[in-house]
């Protein structure tokens, strides 16, 4: 798996079947996605996870396919538009399976710390919702969620580029 | 004609054998709550985090993370039912350490062969660079190494 460098084109049949609901791939630093009427829209720039549709920088998988995704962007997922992507986001942290995990547990996973920064990006988080690390995610009420969903979309960093159309509408 | 037909019934005989069970196989491992102990050795590697991890590598964040590059490749069992990330995984190679509290002291373990006991989970973003990662319980290193 390679997470640096270019990404590559990431074209993915089985999600967004043609002629029934929009795809999308990555095109270097670009994201295309073709819509049913035969339009397109091109996302330059900005970060990945806006050019994705994708605030929690996810992977393609199965659950991002049942959560709406549309295609892939090198491993990662393509929504079709903001909120799909980011209820794929809160329909992760509030998924049963992480029920139990603690705010700080949660965050250790979606982000290990590295070498020389042990727990930025979780202080930062807790920082910025005012929730204990020691909270369980299935402690915490949909508002509370949201928060740490908002933390996260920032963390990772939306950057918004530029956004072209062409064809039917 | 009997000592031909034997001879390619022990000849498939011996085949299955040798492919159904190869030296040193193991039994697939399981992703968390399972815990599981490996033997390997730990490697550094620099990962560009967000916001656009690599693409523009001076501005990226940038980490070193630990890898534990494995003896000998797992298999791990997929689990889907219970996390749609928990996909069976073969041939694993490599796994990122992830360490809840502070690393150990680089020198004195990055190189160095060691016994990780730690739980398993697969990768479901850009922050994960291996396939599975290992959340890491206890380490230890093994002598003469």
């Amino acid at each position: 798996m390679t997470i640096s460098g270019e990404w590559s084109d990431g074209g993915d049949a089985q999600i967004g079947q043609a002629n029934q609901s929009p795809r999308a791939h990555g095109r270097g630093r670009q994201v295309v996605i073709q819509n049913p009427d035969g339009s397109t829209e091109i996302r330059t720039g900005g970060t990945i996870s806006w050019r994705n549709n994708d605030p929690g920088n996810m992977h393609s998988g199965s659950f991002t396919a049942g959560a709406g995704q549309i295609g892939t962007n090198g491993v990662l997922a393509v929504f079709p538009d903001y909120a799909t992507g980011y209820n794929a986001l809160t329909s992760r942290l509030g998924s049963p399976e992480w029920s139990d995990k603690t705010l700080g547990q949660a965050l250790h996973d979606w982000a290990p710390p590295n070498e020389n920064d042990t727990a930025r990006y979780i202080a930062a988080i807790s920082a910025r919702t005012g929730l204990s690390q020691n909270r369980t995610l299935g402690s915490m009420n949909a508002a509370q969620i949201d928060s740490v969903a908002q933390a996260i979309q920032h963390q990772e960093g939306w950057k918004a580029g530029t956004v072209s159309r062409s064809g039917a509408s | 004609m009997h000592l031909v037909r034997a001879g390619a019934i022990l000849g498939i005989l011996y085949l299955t054998v040798w492919y159904g069970t190869p030296a040193g196989a193991a039994a697939c491992v399981d992703y968390e709550p399972k815990t599981v102990t490996l033997t390997g050795t730990i490697s550094a590697h620099v990962g560009y985090g967000p916001p656009n991890y690599g693409e523009d590598p001076l501005h990226d964040e940038k980490g070193t993370y630990w890898w534990l590059d494995l003896d000998h490749p797992i298999c791990v069992n997929g689990n889907e039912a219970y996390d749609p990330y928990m996909v069976p995984e073969r041939n694993v190679t490599s796994m990122e350490m992830v360490y809840e509290h502070a690393y150990p002291p680089h020198d004195e373990w990055v190189g160095h062969r060691v016994s990780i006991t730690g739980t398993l989970f697969h990768a479901f973003n850009a922050h994960h660079y291996t396939d599975v990662l290992i959340n890491v319980v206890e380490a230890h290193r093994i002598p003469n190494d």
